[in-house]
């Protein structure tokens, strides 16, 4: 991406959080926090086991509401909008969860086909078509089209939710450990893929991997979260020279 | 605040218990309203899908309950028309065992022994399936995909099992007086065309029309119950089984105090 690209895609947020306050059973989590994602930008969010990543993406999807401040997707701020906004804005989002959160008692391809099932009126031959590309491309074994997702193993599952969460072409996608419980080669087929689908598309991407050596080149910006706060966030450039000195979880106290 | 300080004060105590009551019944109720708004928001979407999902609810709480509903029928019809029988002599001949029977079997026990059939099969199946769904982030999954889970979860199966009550009581009446008369009759001196024409005699409209409406009635609160204690469920799989607990013994009360107030009702 270039020093331009770059420049102009900061003037045009798809989501906004402002001083963002978020509490869970009484217990503060995130206090006055900010966070930007700009259109066709991947943001790589990190920070130490616990410190709430996966919560933040939650909550920056609309999924969780917060109290206090706003989180503002393509303008519309989540806790103030209706609900059927709410749900119009969410069939433009894809979300792949840290367990995948397929739903257990349909198979694979019912699983896949669900968005477009409900929110579409295309014929089962289309779904069929959509369903075989996504997951040709996905590598998805046909074979376990038939199967629940607890007979199949968390790298099928991940893939299935991946292709779960592109079936609508979303313009925003959030991604929680889309590669854990996947080998080498098959999390560097996931990059790659997603790197392309992301140039093709030109979609947004917010994604939390604790594996990050292997998220890197996919993202532009990175984030640090730490004591509810992102402490330290910048163009992957300027940041990744402070990434080499993490080798473990306790280096990310900054 | 000490055990001993709600010992100290029983007004505190009731007050609490009734806020919660009241809380309980008025989340019920918006459960029930929300079902059915949603059926008319977003029927636009995914018909097809709540459709199919309806239909599989009638099949595993219906088609899948036939064998125990007919063994648990015929032995309530044996043994109503049986008792019934032995005192035949005594207090009227056959139009009183048939009166006894439309009494029994249609107005009162059809209905709520097959509303307790449901609530030991259906019901825990659905608040157990809905507290694992949350547990396993399934229902976060739905939302975040734009699915709404009132109207994908909720409400295919409170038409799905109002119906299968609906048809599955219906069932149980005409096994309980056909079925259990034909095995009465290898000990009792009555002949079935008899049978039959006495029992339609005795048979009026109100009496259908309490076993249906009670049969409704039993089907809506099974599945609201039951469906609202899994949906309760916030954490852990500990959870789960105290949510089908907590919803079959609610269903159960629900049931008997329905069954009871509409018995009253029509009697009055």
């Amino acid at each position: 991406m270039s020093q331009q690209e770059f420049i102009n895609m900061q003037h045009d947020p798809i989501i906004e959080a402002k001083q963002v306050s978020f509490y869970f059973d009484g217990r503060p989590i995130f206090q006055d926090l900010n966070f930007q994602l700009n259109r066709g930008e991947a943001y790589l969010l990190l920070g130490p086991s616990g410190s709430g990543k996966s919560l933040l993406l939650k909550i920056l999807s609309g999924l969780f509401l917060v109290a206090q401040g706003s989180v503002k997707i393509a303008g519309i701020d989540l806790a103030k909008a209706a609900p059927q906004v709410l749900q119009e804005l969410r069939v433009k989002m894809g979300f792949v969860f840290q367990d995948a959160a397929l739903i257990s008692n349909m198979c694979l391809y019912d699983n896949i086909a669900l968005p477009l099932r409900y929110h579409t009126s295309i014929s089962e031959s289309e779904i069929k078509i959509k369903i075989a590309e996504q997951m040709a491309q996905l590598q998805i074994d046909r074979q376990s089209d038939f199967l629940l997702p607890a007979q199949l193993s968390m790298e099928m599952r991940k893939r299935a939710a991946l292709a779960r969460a592109l079936i609508l072409e979303p313009e925003l996608l959030f991604l929680d450990e889309p590669t854990m419980g996947m080998g080498e080669e098959a999390s560097l087929h996931i990059w790659q893929f997603l790197q392309a689908y992301r140039q093709k598309k030109k979609i947004s991407v917010i994604l939390v991997q604790t594996d990050w050596r292997s998220a890197l080149p996919f993202a532009d910006r990175i984030g640090f979260l730490k004591g509810g706060k992102i402490v330290c966030a910048g163009p992957k450039e300027q940041v990744k020279d402070r990434l080499a000195q993490i080798s473990r979880p306790e280096n990310f106290l900054f | 605040m000490s055990i001993a300080g709600n010992r100290a004060d029983p007004v505190e105590f009731l007050g609490s218990w009734l806020i919660n009551k009241f809380r309980y019944y008025s989340d019920l109720s918006t459960l029930l309203f929300l079902s059915f708004k949603e059926l008319i928001s977003e029927r636009k979407k995914g018909f097809s899908l709540i459709w199919e999902i309806t239909l599989r609810q009638i099949y595993f709480t219906g088609v899948q309950a036939l064998k125990v509903t007919a063994f648990v029928s015929l032995a309530l019809g044996t043994l109503v028309i049986v008792e019934a029988g032995s005192q035949m002599n005594l207090l009227g001949g056959l139009k009183f065992i048939c009166q006894i029977l439309v009494l029994v079997i249609i107005r009162e026990l059809g209905s709520l022994f097959t509303a307790f059939i449901v609530i030991g099969r259906s019901g825990t199946a659905m608040a157990t399936e809905l507290g694992n769904m949350i547990v396993a982030h399934e229902m976060e999954a739905l939302r975040a995909m734009g699915i709404n889970p009132v109207y994908f979860l909720v409400t295919p199966r409170l038409i799905g099992v109002t119906i299968a009550v609906i048809c599955l009581t219906i069932f149980f009446d005409l096994i309980a007086l056909l079925g259990g008369f034909l095995i009465a009759m290898l000990i009792l001196p009555v002949d079935f065309i008899t049978f039959l024409k006495e029992l339609m005699s005795s048979l009026t409209g109100v009496d259908l029309s309490v076993g249906f409406l009670k049969s409704f009635a039993f089907g809506l609160l099974i599945s609201l119950t039951c469906t609202y204690h899994g949906l309760n469920v916030r954490y852990s799989a500990i959870e789960v089984p105290q949510a089908a607990t907590k919803g079959v013994v609610s269903a159960i009360l629900a049931c008997i105090i329905f069954n009871v107030a509409i018995t009253i009702l029509f009697y009055l």
